[in-house]
């Protein structure tokens, strides 16, 4: 099981393989929520391995390269039915806490994304949606997303 | 990576966005490919990766990308700068655009 929403980012790795057959990202988005991760309409997950980096779980707005100053949208984070895919790689659907985690991070994170859009009219500078999302900003929000993550797998193993 | 079509695919069916599968059909160019890409691509496809290839700096921005590894946001980054000039290049090539200078914005 290769490590978090990106490789080496959470406490609570290795995550138990629970499963010999993959959970259907229905069953994944059941399980996650019984553990408490909140789920918003506006995901959608899918397994799209192709559209997820090298050592990660999971991934969204896979851009790449982007003029400096340049404004990003919510909007141009969204797919052309109104939703954010969110892309896995399968061994996440054969772990318990793998799905809670990635489930549970990715939900975190682009809730408090939403928010901060909605804050700022919708848009942003690709310098800030990169400072609230990079793996290199302390304090960000997908650190916040790391340990939100972190503190569901402690609950699930009573820990 | 997969072909052109699986990724028009995969934005049909809402899997990724379109900024993703233009950021996706961008790392499919190479110098050797690039005529049949753009050939092969629906032209709205087409004009999108286009604009891209001529609003994306050759060097330099910033990478974009949830759960990017920096080795990732690398490789990313390199691939986008090759797909970047060799668009370019071709289009200058095509008599589609003139560039002073062939490797920036």
């Amino acid at each position: 099981m290769p490590d978090g929403a990106a490789a080496g980012t959470h406490s609570t790795e290795p995550w138990k393989r629970t499963r010999t057959q993959p959970y259907s990202v229905g069953e994944a988005l059941t399980l996650a929520r019984s553990h408490g991760v909140a789920i918003p309409d506006f995901l959608d997950f899918n397994v799209r391995e192709d559209f997820v980096p090298k050592d990660a779980h999971a991934s969204y707005s896979v851009l790449g390269r982007s003029k400096a100053g340049s404004v990003i949208c919510w909007t141009d984070l969204l797919n052309r039915f109104g939703k954010i895919p969110i892309h896995l790689r399968e061994d996440v659907l054969l772990s318990d806490e793998a799905v809670v985690a990635v489930f549970g991070h990715e939900a975190f994170e682009l809730t408090r994304l939403s928010e901060l859009f909605a804050a700022n009219g919708g848009a942003m500078t690709v310098e800030r949606l990169h400072s609230l999302i990079s793996a290199d900003v302390d304090g960000n929000v997908h650190s916040e997303a790391v340990a939100f993550a972190d503190q569901l797998v402690r609950v699930m193993r009573g820990s | 990576m997969k072909s052109i079509d699986a990724i028009l695919d995969y934005y049909d069916r809402g899997q990724v966005t379109r900024l993703e599968a233009v950021a996706a059909l961008a790392r499919l160019v190479t110098p050797d490919n690039v005529a049949e890409v753009m050939a092969s691509l629906p032209e709205d496809w087409m004009k999108e990766l286009r604009r891209w290839a001529l609003t994306t700096p050759a060097q330099g921005g910033v990478i974009l990308g949830a759960n990017l590894t920096d080795a990732a946001a690398k490789k990313l980054a390199e691939q986008h700068c090759r797909a970047v000039q060799v668009i370019r290049d071709w289009l200058a090539s095509e008599g589609k655009i003139q560039l002073t200078h062939a490797s920036n914005a």
